[in-house]
């Protein structure tokens, strides 16, 4: 495959820079590994069996050559990563020496790798579903390949492929990235990309030329010419290897359109979509706030979650709460009550099919009726409007109750806005007023 | 003609932080002290069952905040208390300064139908350590001046008062919920053969 890319890479570009990356293209991506380290994580990788003073001695080359490398720089962050997976193997490492149930020493050899950012687990032969190699993109014959699955994105690869995987792990892009891309397909075009594929670098052209005979003898070679597919997520495009024509859900598209047509997206954005669908890293109200003026199931499910997320702070000072778990038991993502304006792509798809609502609903006349009606210290911690005294307790997640900003005391909305200022601020104010002329009469 | 209905009892404890009202409490219903602090979130009850005057009463007792964040939740617990409780340490000047605060604060939330009468009871805690800031001659002239509340010194380390504090505050509780047993009863025009009970209470309430 590299070979390939370098004589494509000879052969049609004229610029003197390009043809040197071309050359040294696995020194220059700025996605691939330091070179003195690739040869050492291979090793490693390669060799399960390392004890724990081969460990050690990564562990401190691997210090090393993070001093060495600039702060910041990719080089350096490949090899903190490293370190820490090192550092990780050489704590299983002393765990299975204790543990003779450990898994390390009941799986026989090599079985899990780690390449860039993936845990590669070896799946077992002889299981009956197909799959494809996301590197080659050729079919795993599971029978007879022995093929690697990686466990936090679900990277599928041959044995053979994994020495020269290219895509980084999306579980470690979403968690470094901590966000979505929030333009809607942001391109910057072809030429842009200088004809290359955004992954793997290989050619690409707008529809695959026919190839060019010149006294017999054929300068450009179909095979090699991929045609470009663009991925509806990062703008850029990518060969038919890297794009699979997939389709997803373009959370840029729903947070500034409220559109949900699935659009074509390549296997990269594919998993990493996948994988963060259910992550809580849309923050609405600071990306579209006038989204909830225009969405109405929306306006629903974010005056509900503020209302949960104010009784969640009744339940968690609750003792009979916590000694039953009881929000535990009731909520399954707790992102919901816990941070009530950050949405993960699944929380607005099921509000547009109106799943989320209705959970919203059911989940806060739970909630309600354990604050309001079961639990005799949660209604005791209600406040009592003082402006009217009427008998009614009121919670500050109550929709018809309106809190101080300053003292916090909580009052009907209509019973303040009849007052000019807050009464307990009033008398607050007074009782300084007394202490300090009380204080100037003792002087006296 | 007491009644065999379980009465319950209604019992708040005000004070600023750390003056001990928690292990006054504790100390009382669970005969336990511990010398580490922890701030009391909100509030929170424990019950008791004690006898006052051959009753069985259950005593709810509730323990508030004197932490000032805490008191975003609300307080609508004042409402319906048979007993107000204040706590000041007497080691502590500034404790004793806000009884009034505490006194009048509560007296607005929980507006109970007559203010002047309302069984309060005061307790200076940590009368086991030294120096004293409050004598009890001044602690007794405030009560004086609160229409003559009773007061108690106590130490809930040394259990010392606790008991006896407690009891007066169960029995204080107690005048104050059978005088407003027939102000709240379920048949106010019900005619009553005996003339045990005093109507006269009711005066105050008269709209005009």
């Amino acid at each position: 495959m590299t070979n390939s890319d370098e004589s494509v890479n000879r052969g049609s570009v004229s610029t003197p820079s390009s043809t040197t990356s071309g050359a040294l293209s696995v020194d220059l991506d700025d996605r691939l590994l330091p070179s003195n380290l690739a040869a050492e994580e291979m090793q490693l990788a390669l060799n399960k069996e390392a004890g724990e003073t081969e460990l050690q001695t990564a562990i401190s080359r691997c210090k090393e050559l993070v001093l060495e490398n600039d702060q910041c720089s990719l080089e350096r962050k490949w090899l903190v990563r490293h370190l820490i997976e090192l550092r990780l193997r050489l704590q299983e490492c002393r765990d299975a020496l204790n543990d003779p149930q450990h898994p390390r020493n009941l799986s026989s050899g090599a079985s899990t790798r780690t390449v860039r950012g993936h845990h590669l687990h070896l799946q077992p032969l002889l299981s009956t579903s197909s799959h494809y190699c996301d590197h080659c993109t050729g079919t795993i014959w599971s029978v007879v390949q022995a093929w690697y699955q990686c466990e936090d994105c679900g990277y599928n690869c041959h044995h053979k492929c994994i020495s020269s995987i290219i895509r980084e792990c999306a579980h470690v892009t979403v968690t470094e990235k901590g966000g979505y891309e929030c333009d809607i397909c942001p391109e910057v075009g072809l030429s842009g990309q200088k004809y290359q594929c955004a992954e793997c670098k290989s050619s690409l052209s707008i529809a695959a030329p026919k190839g060019l005979v010149c006294f017999g003898r054929l300068f450009f070679i179909d095979a090699l010419w991929s045609e470009a597919r663009k991925c509806d997520y990062s703008g850029l495009y990518y060969c038919s290897a890297c794009h699979w024509g997939s389709s997803a859900v373009i959370p840029a598209r729903v947070i500034h359109n409220w559109d949900f047509i699935p659009q074509y997206v390549c296997q990269a954005s594919l998993q990493l979509l996948r994988l963060s669908s259910h992550l809580p890293l849309i923050n609405l109200e600071k990306l579209n706030p006038s989204i909830f003026t225009v969405v109405h199931e929306l306006k629903l499910v974010r005056r509900l979650r503020n209302e949960l997320n104010g009784m969640r702070k009744y339940l968690l000072v609750c003792r009979d709460a916590e000694e039953s778990h009881f929000i535990w038991k009731n909520v399954d993502k707790p992102h919901i009550i816990e941070s009530p304006n950050l949405y993960s792509l699944q929380d607005l798809v099921d509000t547009q099919s109106g799943e989320l609502p209705t959970k919203l609903h059911s989940l806060s006349h739970i909630f309600s009726e354990h604050i309001k009606m079961k639990c005799e210290v949660c209604k005791g911690r209600g406040h009592i409007c003082e402006v009217c005294s009427n008998e009614e307790i009121l919670f500050p997640f109550d929709v018809n109750a309106s809190i101080c900003n300053v003292c916090g005391v909580v009052l009907h909305k209509s019973c303040a806005a009849r007052r000019k200022k807050c009464p307990k601020c009033l008398r607050l104010e007074q009782r300084k007023q007394d202490l300090v002329d009380a204080k100037d009469e003792d002087d006296l | 003609m007491a009644t065999r209905k379980k009465v319950l009892l209604k019992v708040i404890i005000l004070g600023d932080s750390g003056v001990g009202k928690t292990s006054l409490m504790n100390q009382y219903v669970n005969k336990k002290f511990s010398n580490q602090y922890k701030a009391t979130i909100g509030a929170d009850f424990l019950t008791k069952e004690v006898i006052v005057d051959d009753r069985i009463v259950t005593l709810q007792i509730w323990d508030t905040a004197g932490q000032e964040r805490f008191q975003s939740l609300g307080v609508a617990f004042y409402r319906g208390a048979d007993c107000c409780v204040l706590v000041f340490d007497v080691t502590a000047p500034n404790t004793f300064k806000s009884l009034d605060s505490w006194r009048d604060e509560f007296l607005i939330q929980a507006s109970p139908r007559e203010p002047t009468d309302f069984p309060f009871v005061l307790l200076g805690n940590k009368v086991d350590l030294e120096p004293r800031a409050i004598s009890t001659k001044r602690a007794q002239q405030w009560c004086l001046s609160k229409n003559n509340i009773p007061y108690f010194e106590t130490s809930a380390k040394e259990a010392l008062n606790v008991e006896q504090a407690f009891q007066s505050i169960a029995r204080n509780a107690l005048t104050q919920q059978s005088q407003s047993v027939d102000l709240y009863n379920e048949f106010p025009d019900q005619i009553k053969l005996t003339n045990t009970t005093n109507r006269n209470s009711n005066g105050d309430s008269c709209a005009c």
